[in-house]
């Protein structure tokens, strides 16, 4: 089967990892939440802006996240995206597994320092 | 969010991620329009950042989508288009596939209509028929005090109901017609646990002798004749000139295959019992009898208590019921037993054919297997995933059985149809419940189930080749020899023999079959049947109970038809054609066998004219003739198969013979007379008993059959035979007028129409094994031909390369055939009893067979080998 190319300097499930931490402090449109990742990253993430689409259409199957259609508070029509309890629960999975790896991959460097 | 849920929101989330992305790109634009870009730019700019949407969009959709179900659709979509660029190889999987599964659904059909289906009856499975049996006669009618005393005796029947052919005349509505009619018991019925449409049926009282006269008619009667008139009731009915009061109707339901034909009235056995014999054990009046088992009985147990009351009986009457046993069979079975073995035997055959499909198909998908193995490999370096494939090749077989299996529908609805319209030709008693199939449901279901499995299992090999295969080794190989490799060859060689093998089996079934019934066609009868007409005819013993009476009207019917313009030759005959008379007979000078034990012959009762109308041929003595009557010496004829028994090498003429007429007590002793050909009763090739000629003034019968040999149209014969009857007695009616070839041309009917069934499947079969065997040989050829070019370039002449392929042809060819010959030998032990006197091992049949088929297969073998021989050196090497 055919699978979504991902950025290529991002490890899979990245990009995953920065919304739902995004979402997790407060309900986002898809815009901003563009907008919000590349500033936040310092545009030192090469993502294409569209990638985030097919990444939200996939949480949203997960059932992580919910989504709403409303308005802006600059009056656009926009979907509003909000993370769900589950959504939370695998944030916090995935945060804490993430976690361990970089934990490990610093001890695997560290020796250099030592 | 549910499959189904997802499957109805798809369209909306799809919709909603267009228009996201729409309403994003342009709040990018805007921002960098105020920004101060032009708008043209800007518009570009934000599709830059953005990426592919049309890529975009593409993966967002994919994710809503239902993966399996979805990818299955592509893959069906694939399978299709390479269906469309490979036509003759899909056209001859569907066809093959079709064949196979078109000839099972229909034959499954006929045989469940016919032998499985259960009979429209409450409980039918505790319906048993009754009859009696001697040594000789597996079923014979049962005496009316056995009758009375399994009723009386048994512990095993809820109730025994019994019922007796009957010829009646109906008469005093237009012109006098015979009716089919049968006299019943009071339990007939209530046995069968049927309801009146009508009325009410028999009382005790009504079933006892002189009781008043009383009659049901059946459904078909009530319609035809009456218009379902319910002012039916209390109407009279002139049965054989007595009036029977009607008292109700019955349902046709089941009793059309009970009877064998269509019965229009029922009237009382009990009241005919004393001119029946209702205290005479030898006695057998045409009685049969139908009893119901009390629930939680079991066949078994039934039999082994009729055993005992046979057994009581024999005890008790030695004279008469020595060696008499009482026979309990499940009524179904009963009914269907005549069927049972050609059907048996033709479901056998479609499923060979289905074998014989099914390996066809095996192979040919195994070598679009081979052949598409680069196209594998080059897709599986592309990416496309093992199981992908794998499942993409199922996808195709599965899609190639489906069509297959639908196509095979259509041919079950032809197949059906068509066999049907032959069987409705026939008589009904010769077929039970043909008009009863159809397309059956769970045949056509089971089928489909069939062909889908089928696919399945096709493709599982393939796929599995797929799913080894290792792309990268695939692609190292040289193109050019992946078809010679042995081991898929050897398979392909295994497939196809075994397909001959099957189709060896199934051609000499059809051999044996057809060489049976050519020479029951050969086997002229015996008797003249061109320009000869047969018309039955009933005395009813109210009128003509004596045999005077009987001998005066025929004698009178037949001097006046012989008078008629055209008419060459006439006499009157009993029994009818095709039912007969079986007598136990002694000689004189030859031990008398124990009661019990006696051997029978099948005796006729002709007046002169008979003989010479017949031409059946004298070869001793004389005929019979008009000076033969009552007042003379009691004369017979014998056949030579009789007389080639008792007295072989010697004259019959001259000896003794004493017959059993009817009965034991009516003892018909004769000087034979004449020696004549034997002339079989049974046209379709099976055993006849020998027989014997009396003289019909010396032993007048109540029924029998008028021969008329003339030159006349039947048609108005027949006009004119009915005219001559009335002038003689108006209350008499002629009935069954046929001429006699078509009769004889019946009788055959059904062995012609199994003969054609095989021989069609055989023929299958064989268009199967042929293409089988062709299909490896050319595929192997293909395989090899870098290798022929290099061999003829070094000079190898072409006979020798011809003589490479077809050996390797041949090696299969006669291991199969081989093969299928010792399997028809082994079962052919087995089937040979079932099929009359003809061996399913018959060493021409065998030969010719197997000549047949290797014949076929060499031809099979012979175009690639001659493509191989033919082929250019140089083009062969350079051949990609």
């Amino acid at each position: 089967m055919k699978t979504t190319t991902q950025p290529r300097d991002l490890f899979p499930g990245a990009l995953e990892m920065m919304i739902l931490r995004t979402l997790k402090r407060q309900s986002m449109h898809g815009y901003a939440l563009a907008q919000h990742i590349k500033r936040t990253s310092n545009d030192l993430l090469q993502i294409e802006e569209g990638s985030l689409y097919p990444a939200l259409q996939r949480m949203l199957k997960a059932g992580w996240l919910k989504a709403e259609w409303g308005i802006s508070s600059t009056n656009r029509r926009v979907r509003t995206y909000t993370l769900t309890a589950a959504g939370a629960k695998h944030l916090q999975r995935e945060v804490s597994s993430f976690e361990r790896m970089l934990e490990g991959i610093k001890r695997v460097l560290s020796p250099l320092k030592v | 969010m549910n499959f189904i849920d997802q499957l109805l929101r798809r369209k909306q989330m799809q919709d909603d991620l267009s228009e996201e992305i729409r309403l994003h790109l342009a709040a990018r634009t805007e921002e960098l329009v105020e920004a101060g870009m032009p708008r043209a730019e800007a518009e570009a700019a934000a599709r830059r950042e953005f990426g592919d949407v049309t890529q975009i969009e593409e993966y967002g959709r994919e994710i809503w989508r239902w993966p399996a179900f979805e990818t299955v659709l592509f893959d069906l979509r694939i399978g299709l288009r390479m269906l469309a660029r490979n036509r003759s190889f899909g056209a001859i999987v569907i066809l093959t596939l079709a064949l196979g599964i078109g000839a099972n659904t229909a034959i499954f059909s006929a045989i469940h209509a016919v032998l499985l289906r259960p009979l429209p009856f409450p409980q039918p499975d505790r319906l048993v028929f009754l009859s009696e049996a001697s040594r000789e006669i597996p079923e014979m009618y049962i005496a009316i005090p056995d009758l009375a005393d399994w009723r009386a005796r048994n512990t095993v029947f809820e109730s025994i109901g019994a019922a007796r052919f009957d010829n009646v005349v109906l008469t005093g509505r237009g012109e006098p017609q015979h009716i089919s009619a049968r006299n019943i018991s009071s339990e007939f019925f209530p046995t069968f646990e049927v309801a009146p449409l009508l009325g009410r049926f028999l009382t005790q009282d009504e079933d006892k002798v002189g009781a008043p006269p009383v009659a049901i008619v059946s459904e078909s009667f009530w319609t035809r004749e009456f218009a379902r008139d319910p002012r039916i009731l209390d109407m009279s009915l002139k049965l054989n000139g007595e009036s029977f009061t009607v008292i109700g109707v019955v349902p046709d339901s089941a009793f059309r295959l009970i009877f064998h034909s269509v019965v229009d009235v029922y009237t009382s056995l009990g009241r005919r019992s004393n001119e029946l014999g209702a205290d005479s054990r030898d006695e057998h009046p045409s009685i049969y009898a139908y009893a119901r088992l009390k629930p939680g009985v079991s066949i078994e147990q039934a039999r082994t208590e009729m055993t005992r009351l046979a057994t009581q009986a024999a005890q008790r009457y030695p004279q008469t019921n020595s060696g008499i046993t009482a026979v309990v069979e499940p009524l179904l079975l009963n009914k269907v037993e005549d069927v049972r073995q050609p059907l048996v035997l033709l479901a056998t055959a479609v499923s060979l054919v289905l074998l014989i499909a099914c390996a066809n198909l095996a192979n040919l998908l195994t070598s679009q297997a081979m052949a598409r193995r680069l196209e594998i490999a080059i897709r599986s370096t592309l990416g496309a995933g093992r199981e992908r494939l794998a499942r993409q090749f199922l996808c195709e077989s599965v899609l190639l059985a489906f069509m297959g299996g639908t196509l095979g529908v259509l041919v079950a609805y032809v197949a059906t149809t068509g066999v049907l319209a032959m069987l409705l030709r026939l008589p009904p008693a010769l077929v039970p419940r043909f008009d009863e199939i159809a397309i059956d449901h769970s045949a056509l279901l089971f089928s489909l189930v069939i062909s889908l499995l089928a696919g399945i299992a096709l493709g599982i090999f393939p796929a599995l080749a797929a799913y080894r295969a290792d792309p990268s080794e695939l692609l190292k190989e040289n193109r050019r020899t992946t078809g010679s490799r042995l081991g898929h060859v050897r398979i392909r060689g295994v497939l196809v023999a075994a397909q001959l093998a099957l189709s060896v089996v199934l051609v000499v079934a059809a051999g044996v079959v057809i060489k049976s019934l050519l020479r029951a066609l050969q086997n002229e009868p015996g008797f003249r049947t061109d320009g000869l007409l047969t018309a039955s005819l009933n005395l009813p013993s109210a009128r003509y109970g004596s045999g005077s009476q009987q001998d005066a009207l025929v004698q009178r019917l037949v001097d006046d038809v012989a008078g008629m313009p055209g008419v060459k030759a006439t006499g009157f005959k009993s029994p009818p054609f095709f039912f007969p008379y079986e007598m136990q007979f002694s000689v004189e000078g030859h031990a008398k066998a124990k009661p019990g034990q006696e051997p029978f012959v099948e005796i006729s009762s002709v007046t002169p004219g008979v003989l010479s109308a017949l031409a059946i041929q004298l070869l001793e003595g004389r005929y019979l003739t008009s000076s033969d009557d009552e007042n003379a010496p009691r004369v017979c004829l014998v056949d030579d198969l009789l007389a080639e028994r008792y007295w072989p090498g010697q004259s019959p003429i001259g000896k003794h013979i004493t017959i059993a007429l009817t009965s034991r007590r009516q003892i018909f002793s004769a000087t034979i007379v004449g020696l004549v050909r034997h002339v079989s009763n049974d046209v379709s090739g099976g055993p006849t008993l020998p027989g014997a000629y009396v003289a019909y003034a010396q032993a007048p019968v109540s029924y029998g059959s008028l021969v008329v040999f003339s030159d006349v149209d039947p048609a108005a014969l027949g006009k004119a035979l009915r005219k001559v009857l009335r002038r003689i007695d108006p209350d008499l009616a002629l009935y069954d007028m046929q001429p006699l070839a078509e009769l004889v041309a019946e009788r055959r009917a059904p062995r012609t129409l199994s003969a054609i069934l095989l021989g069609i499947l055989a023929a299958i079969a064989l268009l199967l094994a042929s293409l089988g065997t062709y299909g490896v040989l050319a595929y192997m050829v293909a395989g090899r031909t870098q290798e022929i070019g290099l061999r003829r370039a070094l000079g190898a002449p072409p006979r020798h390369v011809l003589w490479l392929i077809l050996g390797q042809g041949m090696l299969v060819a006669v291991c199969g055939v081989m093969g299928g010959i010792a399997i028809s030998v082994l079962t052919g032990r087995s089937v040979s009893a079932k099929l009359l006197g003809v061996s399913a091992s018959d060493p021409v049949i065998l030969a010719g067979v197997g000549g047949l088929l290797l014949a076929v297969s060499i031809s099979a073998c012979y175009i690639p080998a001659r493509r191989a021989m033919r082929l250019d050196p140089l083009e062969a090497v350079r051949h990609e």
